[in-house]
């Protein structure tokens, strides 16, 4: 039911497009480049005498035997192993946004490394490759714990994955927020260089992208079948757990061991499956040889363009550069995605409907005044823990009630707009941080940030919100014409979110001094959050929210499909229009306040569904109230947990709500999986 | 002048603290940037909050705070509530913290230190600085002091290195698998190199603070380059030099032509570009003549 390729016949190719034109023009392109890059170091004539047998005499040969070819090696290699391993995981998952870092393999091994850089930094001599593996598998091996009951499902496997990997990725927040003067190492291999020194990293490689190669062309057949859904693969006599797994691990272990080589080069995975199938291969073992080759020719290309820049200047890591390449192909090549069936199958178990939803909401806005008055009044002094009596909360209240207002709105916000867009697209991974408007707020503060070191909030406000519109405007001018299906707006909105990404990428990738202070904007701080500001943001909340109930009958109709929706005469242009852009307006208030990391967007709509708020209004308030006190929650733990340093509230959510999903997502009564 | 107003600099000679330095109440001042607080202590004053002080013990090293200052958080987010209820006379920024600035001067008068701003020299932009702060402070006899022993030290240093001009440094803070962090010609240490005469062999762009990271095989340009290597995590980069193949191929590294001299603060002010001096000083020679 939910994929987007099993229905070849109604496809109506766009144009006579064929993969091999694009990846000829990739490989075409890196090709000169990487001629024009050999001429300056050698003639062609010598090529290939520095390559089999260079003469140790000549530093020239050695240098292009040692760190030229190796390089244009790794980047051809790496990019393949990623875009398989990222087609892979598409198919299995049934999602177009999913990739190996979906099930926690980068960020895993990111933590890993930050947890033995400070701790055990011996054991990296041994091999950071070594390290950053483990990682990865150790996170990938959560996922696999948490999903095994449910035989694996699709959905569960990408919700479980996505929690393990911020969860990962919010405790390496920590680290390097309290020791990022020690990590800048850590963010020069998390920005994805592809220097080489000699041929040590692709006789690691070569073997293991060999064997991977050969087990996935084992599988075509399984793979196959594990895009339709379970009912009808099981029925053609798969065995649904042992064919997932198998794949998902081959996919993992390629892909740990190109991000533990060269960093993380995330973006790869998702965009060379796409552009394979976006260039006209539809079928699987089409992409599966055309998301490979799509993934080499980019990589080879980036990084031949990153070595254009002369040296000396500032050296962009191939990782991010991808992201900056291959987003914009993505927008251009977005228009030639067929509409295709939402994808559905939303809840990973039917969690039962709530008998009385208003009773639970009431419960909720209790909960919600109690936590207010908590982060009001309990704080942590000079003199240790203190429960402030009410006159002696007005000595601190200038100082928290801005925050308190802040962390309510924008985790009410965050959530109703992550309830919109998860019901607008019905792709259980959407959520405001996934797009990329979130992205686009915090890159307007970062540019600010550089350009202006010494600047006031309201610059830092205004940069924000400028960043944002940009990005909602480009989301929206990308997804027009398509009438905003939801596939295309997710995509447009995660390559813009990859191509933003890539930019912080490079910025920590510098050492540059100002890092923490970017690290505290993007995980969602609120210490910067004056009176006004605590206002102007409850203000335009309250605003916002108002709307939705206005929405809701849309809301109901549109995760039933398209053709439902039309049969109630209901407007797919002007419902999804007006969603997007409500949800864009509601997700760029949020980031303004507290950045990047919350992930309560993506939290609090699946947390009320879970608990069984069907209607959609329904879990557009049980989502707000769920949002406002995590962020409140959060915000105040951040103050007071390890005092007289804070810590972002955006970790605390995540690192408060993240167990509480996984167990609302349990599975329930008979096992259904899907 | 370093010390740049939060707006109200210029008129704000009447808060100036007593000249009395032996007064019993000296000013209550919350330092909360490294740099200032750095200066402070260089200066003799002894602040009454500094941000993350287990991690300045490690990183920054000198002067040693004394145990009296209290913790104040991060750097970034220096605790305003404490902060308030510890009620200073005067609050000392580094420019990153701006944006905060508003809301600190609801606490007490602000002040911003610099050391880094576009096209200048850090050093003299430091010097500038710390001239401007004891003047705030009405301690300009002991700034004096302290830049002429200041002074006194880097002629001394300079005396010691005169041998070993020649062969030109990579100043390098941070090795990972296939890159390094170097310093380049706007850092605070090319001010301290051009004062030895001692040649940088980065001279490539070094980004508005002063660094740049570039791949391992970039260094193998200057052959006859030396390796400064400043870090205290020398163990981890030793059994990095035995584990990789790729450093030991690197030509200053095979002749073991390496100087370790710790933990050093790259954005600090004054006192960090004297720990820098004197070390290499200590350092540079005994390394270059022991090896031959």
């Amino acid at each position: 039911m939910s994929k987007v390729d099993t229905l070849p016949a109604r496809s109506k190719v766009a144009g006579a497009m064929h993969p091999a034109m694009l990846v000829g023009l990739l490989f075409a392109a890196a090709a000169v480049l990487a001629w024009r890059d050999l001429s300056a170091h050698l003639p062609p004539a010598a090529w290939l005498s520095a390559l089999w047998s260079p003469d140790v005499t000549d530093p020239q040969q050695m240098l292009v035997h040692y760190t030229v070819f190796p390089r244009i090696v790794m980047a051809l290699m790496s990019g393949a192993a990623l875009g398989l391993a990222g087609a892979v995981c598409q198919q299995v998952l049934r999602n177009p946004l999913a990739e190996p870092t979906t099930l926690g393999v980068s960020n895993g091994a990111y933590l890993a490394l930050a947890v033995t850089t400070l701790w055990a930094p011996s054991l990296l001599a041994f091999g950071r490759e070594w390290v950053a593996l483990a990682g990865g598998f150790l996170a990938f091996a959560c996922v696999f714990a948490l999903t095994w009951r449910r035989a694996l499902s699709p959905v569960a496997l990408v919700l479980a994955g996505l929690i393990v990997s911020y969860y990962c990725a919010v405790s390496a927040q920590v680290l390097v927020l309290l020791n990022h003067e020690y990590l800048i190492g850590l963010f020069i291999w998390g920005a994805g260089f592809l220097n080489q020194q000699d041929w040590s990293n692709v006789a690691f490689l070569a073997p293991r992208f060999a064997i991977a190669l050969a087990l996935i062309a084992a599988m075509v057949r399984p793979l196959t079948l594990l895009g339709f859904d379970d009912e009808t693969a099981r029925n053609l006599g798969l065995g649904l757990t042992g064919a997932r797994l198998g794949a998902l691990v081959i996919a993992i272990a390629l892909s740990a061991s190109v991000v533990s080589l060269v960093g993380v080069l995330g973006f790869v995975g998702l965009a060379a499956p796409a552009l394979a199938m976006l260039s006209g291969a539809r079928r699987l073992s089409d992409r599966l040889i055309w998301a490979p080759l799509c993934g080499a020719g980019l990589l080879w290309l980036t990084d031949g363009l990153v070595k254009l820049i002369p040296p000396g200047y500032r050296e962009m890591p191939a990782g991010a550069a991808t992201a900056l390449i291959g987003a914009p192909m993505l927008l251009w090549l977005l228009p030639r995605l067929r509409a295709a069936a939402p994808l559905g199958g939303l809840s990973p178990s039917v969690p039962p409907r709530l008998q009385h939803p208003w009773r639970v909401m009431l419960g909720g806005v209790a909960l919600l005044l109690l936590m207010i008055w908590i982060a009001l009044a309990v704080g942590v002094g000079a003199d240790g823990w203190s429960w402030s009596g009410f006159a002696g909360i007005q000595e601190f209240l200038p100082w928290r009630w801005p925050r308190v207002v802040a962390a309510l709105s924008a985790g009410a916000t965050l959530a109703v707009a992550g309830t919109l867009l998860q019901r607008m697209t019905g792709n259980p991974m959407a959520a405001p941080e996934v797009m990329g408007v979130s992205y686009g707020a915090a890159m307007g503060v970062i540019v600010l940030l550089f350009l202006f070191p010494a600047h006031m909030r309201a610059a830092q406000i205004a940069a924000g919100g400028i960043g944002a519109f940009v990005v909602l405007a480009l989301i929206l001018l990308f997804s027009w014409r398509s009438e905003f299906s939801p596939e295309r707006v997710l995509l447009a909105g995660v390559a813009l979110g990859a191509a933003f990404g890539a930019f912080i990428a490079i910025a920590l990738a510098t050492g540059d001094p100002r890092i923490g202070m970017m690290l505290s904007l993007l995980t969602g701080s609120l210490y910067q959050v004056g009176p006004v500001e605590a206002a102007v943001l409850a203000v335009a909340a309250t605003m916002l929210l108002l709307l939705v109930p206005m929405l809701s009958r849309w809301l109901d109709i549109l995760p039933l499909g398209q053709a439902a929706a039309r049969s109630v005469g209901v407007s797919m242009m002007t419902s999804r229009t007006i969603i997007m852009l409500l949800t864009a307006l509601l997700t760029a208030t949020a980031t303004l306040a507290v950045g990047l990391l919350s992930l309560v967007g993506f939290i609090a709509p699946h947390m009320a569904r879970m608990m069984g708020a069907q209607r959609a209004l329904h879990q557009a308030v049980l989502a707000a109230l769920i949002g406002a006190i995590l962020m409140v929650a959060a915000d105040w733990a951040g103050r007071v947990v390890i005092f007289p340093f804070q810590l972002p509230a955006g970790i605390f959510a995540m690192m408060l709500a993240g167990p509480y999903l996984l167990w609302l997502s349990r599975p329930r009564r008979a096992l259904r999986s899907q | 002048m370093g010390l740049a107003a939060g707006g109200a600099l210029a008129g704000s000679w009447m808060l100036r603290v007593p000249q009395a330095i032996a007064s019993p109440a000296p000013p209550r001042i919350a330092a909360l940037g490294w740099a200032c607080a750095q200066t402070l202590l260089a200066l003799g004053v002894v602040p009454l909050v500094i941000p993350e002080i287990e991690r300045y013990g490690r990183l920054v090293v000198e002067p040693e705070i004394p145990s009296a200052v209290k913790e104040i958080g991060l750097r970034t987010e220096p605790n305003l509530e404490l902060l308030q209820s510890l009620a200073p006379d005067l609050i000392i920024i580094d420019p990153s913290l701006m944006a905060a600035m508003p809301r600190l001067r609801g606490v007490a008068p602000v002040e911003v230190f610099t050391i880094f701003r576009p096209g200048g020299r850090p050093l003299d932009t430091a010097r500038g600085s710390t001239e401007a702060l004891a003047r705030r402070l009405g301690i300009e006899a002991q700034c004096e002091a302290y830049l002429a022993r200041f002074d006194a030290t880097m002629a001394a240093a300079a005396e010691r290195l005169r041998r070993d001009r020649g062969a030109p440094l990579y100043l390098v803070s941070e090795i990972a698998r296939n890159r390094a962090l170097v310093f380049g010609p706007n850092s605070l240490y090319q001010d301290v190199l051009d004062r030895f005469g001692l040649q940088n062999a980065w001279t490539g762009h070094s980004g508005p603070w002063g660094h740049t990271s570039v791949g391992l095989e970039v260094l193998a340009a200057v052959p006859d380059a030396r390796l400064i290597l400043m870090t205290s995590r020398v163990a981890d980069v030793q059994a990095l030099l035995k584990a990789s193949p790729v450093l030991r191929t690197l030509p200053f590294l095979r002749a073991g032509r390496l100087t370790v001299l710790g933990n050093q603060f790259f954005y600090g002010g004054i006192p960090a570009a004297e720990r820098f001096a004197r070390l290499l000083a200590e350092r540079l020679p005994r390394d270059t003549h022991e090896q031959g």
